[in-house]
């Protein structure tokens, strides 16, 4: 390899890693946290702390609550600008298709539908016209649960970390899709700057000066996992491939549109409904069949993803998807019902080849499978990745903060108040919003809207915080900031465990063994405080070493800096 | 080894060569793959394939495609040839994919 390539190499690691970097944190921080998702719900919405239910009978709980279904606002102000005249009320509408969806993690149900609309698109091209209306229930009653109370494990950190919660024009999933992208030439290019891959796995020189320390950390961090990191990136962009690359939906629709009217017209699936109402045959009896079917096959499983297509019509179908709580690829294995019947249509045929890799491929990254070690691994996976991106940090700017202090430079100051903000900030704004999660009254009205508020807020102020106390980077010393944040983390992880006590009475001693969900956060948060205020101890060791250190040198008459501290 | 920083390399490259070169290993790239992607799935279902199934083939390896050429924009010299070969490749494939769309969809 010439000196030239591996230059080039170098340069592409650096400043792709730094600009982009702090997106990754986020990326796999949420996504490490997005493992248990299900479980931080359960945390942040008390009343849903029961065991995980299985697939309600639709004929008896379901159909009764799909009927109370109705579109939801939200939707029905977008959809109203997309249609000419005014929409009819949303009473009104009929339900045209629903799902509903479920993982052996789930006590409550998440269910949806969608409802018609009379009214002609504004744009003649905009053929998927419809309302959407969704909610959450209890599967054991059919109890709607209130729309207000966020989810924050699998409807904030969860699509935090890959659309950065930034919802318009899908901007978040390209920030995010390049930053995965980067996150694969890091790799490429990491291995290519360090030709000494396998003795670098052994290497952590804890008691050398941080800059060394720091890039041992980073190298064996990134080797370590380096499957790991290379995998999620790159399952990550696929499953958006369709958002970065709409080949379907716009150079290639009428082919994409036939190939699937001709698909549809094989597997004898009716794209359109006929028009004729129909009755619903019983949909416990497909499960029941679809079950019998799936035993045949030599996997017994239970209905994780159940679909009707044209409701209450004679073209009507019902889809069972077996849930994948026991193999990597997600729900599969669909059989589908006509809806009126009850009779099988067709059952889909075993994957391709490239149909298997891709759901191998989703399945792995998503790992809806049950299996609590694999899982774990998963965090230790994406924090790993989290101390390979922060230690890349601290490496670039150790190895600049002195040239740039001698030199007036504010570079490495102001990387380096980023990098607090997105490693000891992010902490400070997720531990704030489940303490602002338990502090706020469970029936406010707009509860979830102030939990958001409250850890963008935490987090500017973290940002700020960093900012204000980093002037000791521009004299080439550590930023107090670091010690000061991880204080802040601790004290606010330690206060959302004792809040979930007082206010839920869910203490440590009653759920565990108990209650794992809400004991395995609090363990979670408890640990991460102690590790947190560890961390602050050692920095404080080091700022004091430091400043002895350049008191010395100033006492000596050669200060190492260019302004007086 | 030493990392060299943006002003080290800017002694062999001009800023705005380096600007060239960063959205030629972005944007180009980007529209080259749509011109692989468009021509490949139009070619293979031209050839009988299944539309999914040639979709899913260039959606599984387009992402390793576009790491690979990305990288390659920064190990090779000449900034002007990144160019022609990604946007002109690109738009050619393009342009290539949608006359085979329009001969396929006559005969429906």
């Amino acid at each position: 390899m010439s000196t030239h390539f591996r230059q080039a190499m170098a340069w592409v690691h650096t400043w792709f890693g730094l600009t982009l970097g702090f997106v990754l944190m986020v990326c796999f921080f949420f996504g490490a946290l997005s493992v248990f998702d299900r479980e931080i719900d359960r945390w942040a919405i008390p009343e849903t702390r029961f065991a995980p239910q299985p697939m309600p009978s639709y004929d008896q709980v379901l159909a009764p609550v799909f009927a109370q279904l109705r579109p939801h606002p939200v939707d029905m102000v977008a959809t109203a600008k997309r249609v000419i005249g005014e929409l009819p009320h949303p009473d009104t509408l009929p339900l045209n298709s629903l799902f509903a969806y479920t993982t052996h993690r789930d006590p409550v149900l998440r269910i949806g539908g969608e409802f018609g609309v009379p009214n002609q698109p504004i744009n003649p091209r905009d053929d998927h016209l419809h309302v959407h209306g969704y909610a959450t229930i209890d599967p054991r009653t059919g109890e709607f649960l209130t729309d207000d109370k966020l989810k924050i494990g699998s409807d904030f950190f969860y699509p935090l970390h890959y659309s950065l919660q930034l919802k318009w024009k899908n901007l978040g999933y390209w920030i995010v899709g390049l930053a995965g992208l980067m996150m694969l030439a890091a790799l490429v290019t990491g291995v290519v700057i360090h030709r000494k891959i396998f003795r670098e796995f052994f290497t952590f020189r804890p008691k050398k000066h941080t800059q060394r320390s720091a890039l041992d950390l980073h190298n064996m961090t990134g080797v370590v996992a380096l499957p790991f990191h290379f995998f999620f990136a790159f399952t990550g962009v696929v499953i958006f491939a369709g958002i970065y690359f709409p080949i379907n939906q716009s150079l290639l629709k009428p082919l994409h549109d036939y190939g699937h009217e001709q698909e549809a017209e094989r597997k004898g699936l009716p794209h359109d409904p006929a028009g004729i109402a129909a009755p619903m045959a019983s949909v416990d009896a497909m499960v029941v069949e679809a079950k019998r079917r799936w035993a045949l096959r030599n996997m017994p499983g239970d209905v994780g993803f159940l679909t009707i297509e044209h409701l209450g019509d004679q073209n009507g179908y019902v889809s069972l998807y077996r849930a994948g709580s026991d193999r990597v690829a997600l729900v599969g294995q669909a059989i589908h019902f006509n809806a009126s019947t009850g009779e099988v249509i067709l059952e889909e045929p075993a994957p391709t080849v490239l149909q298997s890799i891709n759901e191998f491929l989703t399945g792995l990254h998503l790992q809806h499978f049950r299996h609590w070690l694999l899982r774990w691994l998963y965090v230790v996976g994406g924090l790993l990745g989290c101390v390979c991106i922060a230690t890349g940090f601290v490496f670039f700017v150790e190895k600049r903060k002195h040239n740039h202090a001698k030199n007036g430079s504010q570079g490495a100051r102001i990387v380096d108040a980023l990098a607090i903000t997105t490693v000891t900030g992010m902490l400070i704004a997720s531990a704030f919003m489940l303490v602002t999660n338990r502090l706020l009254p469970a029936d406010m009205a707009g509860k979830g809207d102030w939990e958001q508020y409250s850890f963008w807020a935490a987090w500017a102020l973290a940002l700020l915080h960093a900012l204000a106390r980093n002037g000791a980077v521009s004299q080439a010393r550590l930023s107090p900031a670091w010690r000061e944040q991880c204080w802040g983390f601790a004290t606010l992880a330690v206060a959302a465990v004792a809040l979930n006590a007082i206010t839920t009475g869910d203490h440590l001693g009653k759920t565990l063994f108990n209650y794992w969900p809400v004991a395995g956060v609090d363990l979670s948060l408890l640990v991460s405080a102690a590790i947190a205020i560890l961390a602050a101890r050692v920095l404080l060791h080091r700022e004091k070493h430091q400043l002895e250190q350049a008191q010395r040198e100033l006492a000596q008459g050669s200060p190492t800096t260019n302004t007086p501290p | 080894m030493t990392t060299p920083t943006l002003s080290s390399l800017n002694l062999r490259y001009t800023a705005a060569v380096l600007v060239a070169r960063i959205v030629a290993s972005l944007l180009g790239v980007y529209v080259f793959i749509w011109g692989i992607m468009a021509l490949g799935i139009t070619g293979l279902v031209a050839m009988g394939v299944d539309y999914e199934e040639a979709y899913l083939l260039f959606k599984l390896s387009a992402f390793l495609v576009f790491l690979a050429l990305f990288l390659w924009c920064y190990a090779t010299q000449g900034v002007l040839k990144l160019w022609l070969i990604f946007v002109g490749g690109g738009t050619l494939m393009i342009a290539l994919a949608w006359l085979i769309q329009n001969q396929l969809m006559r005969g429906v």
